[in-house]
């Protein structure tokens, strides 16, 4: 019996070293667009993968009758950011009309890159013909970015931004870049504060998870046009609390600041979200005519409160056309060799109840 | 009994959990003082209400944590359970089905989760922290599954009367918390049920041997665990009128950690289920008075984590005197 069982386990060890040595040796023989990737491709393109959170688009013929399935890699910063998913559903879109197969994984935080850099890993091993990708955090995902570019694998970022002097720096090659500028975006706010509030406004701020990249764009962005926090500043910002994107989280902070600051004006939520909670909070304390809210993504829920006059703005981008570029210049890239410029701005706008209609409209197209 | 016995069962009662309330009267004088400091009014009815009625939600889902720790386990589910209930609940709700319909089906799916958990810990045997993480995953993945991941909004302004009525003025959680709380205390202390609760958390060979039901009684202090998850999801759902797959995250911890500050053992057994009330409240005027004086977040982080290490320091004053 012991024998047995010794016999057992010395032989799965030896496979799995078997297994890992031949991924190391498989792995440094990549090439980017060689016959031999497009082999192993569309050995994985008709299976389905085992991953519990990935799902995958497939059409049933390639288009221009070429011979060859491409597969992407897409990863999604959170499954139930909403922002995220309807830049999926423009991947997906966009995967069905070129007839490629994209193989959509999500992590299930949006706190932290190790979910991240494990799927870029695992697309590596699996040779796709492109990775794309909407970071957390694009300073966890240097090593992971350095693999790709080693294998030869496309690389695109959606979203948020890998700085090309940082790149440069690290001697690496520049991964381009499709998305908004959340700096931009922040300028923007700054701006429409300026021209619809006076000097001196109370105001408070409701911040996402503390380090995320988009929090510290959009709060730069804001801050450089109202200027520092002080008594220079445009606004008069007596709370800034976090809210950790969270709509409960963001009626608990909302609450607690109004018992503390009866007399606050101005509301600024770094994501709609959290202002959907804010506004729960106001509504409560029966407010509504003394507060204005200024919140930020565009998603549905939040342009409705626009429509109605609860909420004052809110930032839109374009999640789809994020998704449906980044997918198509991917595209260009690996059949055309066309690398694609470094950024491609995607375009915000500050979405009030004017200029909500065209907004609308521009987003359906 | 007689009035002596009375006297003398309230002041051992008080006494047990002196230490607890002393603690809260303690944090609330100890904010309404640095508040002060800073102009602001911290001793208001609407603060007061404002505290009570945030930390509702965590008081009702620690009951059903509390019932599953004082009988030996464990949920760290109910975050995920409540999440999923409150995504299911709007999606009937969305697709037409009665608001009070919904809600019955809502916390049917909690208790089901729970007998499953039950289930999987009394009968197959799995350790209670496997069982109830795996679940965690699964209702997880469940509440994405239900709307692709998209939160859930523009409900009928009916579905807000559950969270957000008023009886007499007194909004309508306070009233479902001191219900709730009546209900369960009277159970786990007067009935059969709760005596056997007690029994398994204290010594579960010894149960055995004294002939109590240990998996039927376990299971269903699983259900019970489920059942009050899904209430939270419910109360959340209609509170903020907005279903988000994401939403519940924490809350395992949250009631982990005012079931352990009201003095309930983690390893079960021992300890009151109406000082849970308490631990919960301790914790919800904690976070609300750290973000009243805009403290980082950083700095909160680390101030309730020493709160809950101290809290249970105090509780374990006895049995480190007993040694």
């Amino acid at each position: 019996m012991r024998l047995k069982s010794i016999g057992v386990k010395i032989v799965t060890l030896a496979i799995i070293a078997i297994m890992v040595l031949s991924g190391c040796a498989g792995a440094s023989n990549n090439t980017t667009s060689g016959s031999e990737n497009n082999d192993t491709s569309s050995d994985t393109a008709s299976g389905s993968e085992n991953d519990n959170t990935s799902s995958d688009t497939s059409s049933d013929e390639s288009s221009g009758g070429d011979e060859k399935e491409l597969v992407f890699a897409y990863i999604m910063s959170d499954a139930a950011n909403e922002y995220s998913v309807q830049q999926k559903e423009g991947v997906e879109a966009k995967a069905k009309e070129l007839g490629v197969t994209v193989d959509i994984q999500s992590p299930t935080t949006s706190e932290g890159s190790e979910e991240q850099v494990g799927f870029i890993e695992t697309a590596i091993a699996r040779k796709v013909d492109g990775i794309f990708i909407f970071p957390n955090s694009v300073e966890g995902l240097y090593t992971a970015v350095q693999k790709a570019q080693e294998s030869g694998i496309p690389f695109l970022s959606l979203t948020h931004r890998f700085d090309p002097d940082k790149m440069e720096e690290l001697g690496l090659e520049y991964v381009p870049y499709v998305g908004v500028n959340n700096v931009l975006g922040g300028n923007l706010v700054g701006e429409f504060m300026k021209e619809n509030f006076p000097k001196g406004t109370k105001t408070v701020i409701i911040t996402g998870s503390e380090g995320a990249n988009t929090n510290t764009e959009r709060l730069q962005g804001l801050f450089e046009i109202v200027g520092e926090q002080g008594p220079d500043c445009w606004i008069d910002v007596v709370a800034m609390q976090t809210a950790n994107w969270d709509v409960e989280q963001g009626y608990k902070v909302m609450q607690n600041m109004l018992s503390a600051n009866p007399d606050i004006e101005l509301v600024f939520a770094i994501c709609d979200t959290m202002g959907i909670g804010a506004l729960r909070a106001i509504e409560e304390a029966n407010k509504k005519e003394q507060i204005s809210i200024i919140s930020y993504d565009g998603i549905r829920e939040a342009l409705s409160l626009v429509e109605q006059g609860d909420f004052l703005a809110t930032v839109g981008m374009k999640p789809r056309d994020e998704g449906q570029i980044g997918l198509q210049y991917l595209y260009d890239w690996v059949t055309k060799g066309e690398k694609p410029q470094q950024d491609t701005d995607t375009g915000v706008t500050v979405v009030t109840q004017e200029n909500l209609d065209e907004y609308r409209a521009a987003l359906s197209e | 009994m007689d009035s002596k016995t009375k006297i003398s069962r309230i002041a051992w009662l008080l006494q047990n959990s002196f230490a607890l309330y002393f603690g809260m009267l303690l944090i609330f004088a100890v904010f309404t003082f640095l508040c002060a400091l800073r102009g602001i009014d911290f001793l208001t009815p609407t603060n007061i209400s404002n505290i009570v009625v945030q930390s509702a939600i965590t008081a009702v889902i620690s009951i059903g944590a509390s019932v599953v720790i004082l009988s030996g386990g464990i949920d760290l589910s109910v975050g995920s359970v409540a999440a999923f209930v409150g995504m299911l609940m709007a999606f009937f709700v969305k697709s037409g089905i009665p608001i009070g319909f919904a809600c019955v089906i809502g916390i049917m799916a909690g208790i089901i989760i729970g007998l499953i958990n039950g289930l999987g810990i009394s009968y197959a045997k799995i350790p209670a922290l496997i069982m109830t993480l795996g679940m965690m995953s699964i209702a997880r993945g469940g509440a994405l599954a239900v709307n692709d991941g998209k939160p859930i909004a523009n409900f009928p302004a009916e579905l807000g009367l559950i969270a957000n009525s008023t009886i007499f003025g007194i909004p309508i959680f306070v009233i479902y918390v001191l219900v709730f709380y009546a209900v369960m205390v009277m159970v786990m202390s007067k009935s059969k049920f709760g005596r056997h609760v007690y029994a398994i958390g204290g010594n579960e060979k010894a149960a055995v041997l004294s002939g109590v039901k240990v998996k039927s009684v376990s299971l269903a202090a699983y259900c019970i665990g489920g059942m009050f998850s899904a209430i939270g999801g419910v109360f959340l759902l209609s509170r903020l009128m907005y279903a988000t797959p994401n939403a519940g995250s924490g809350y395992e911890m949250d009631a982990i950690a005012s079931t352990v500050i009201g003095g309930i053992a983690l390893s079960g057994g021992s300890g009151k289920l109406i000082n849970t009330l308490v631990g919960a409240l301790i914790l919800s005027t904690l976070k609300a008075g750290l973000q009243m004086l805009n403290v980082p977040y950083s700095v909160q982080q680390m101030t309730t984590g020493l709160v809950i290490i101290i809290a249970v320091y105090f509780d374990k004053a006895s049995e480190r005197r007993a040694e």
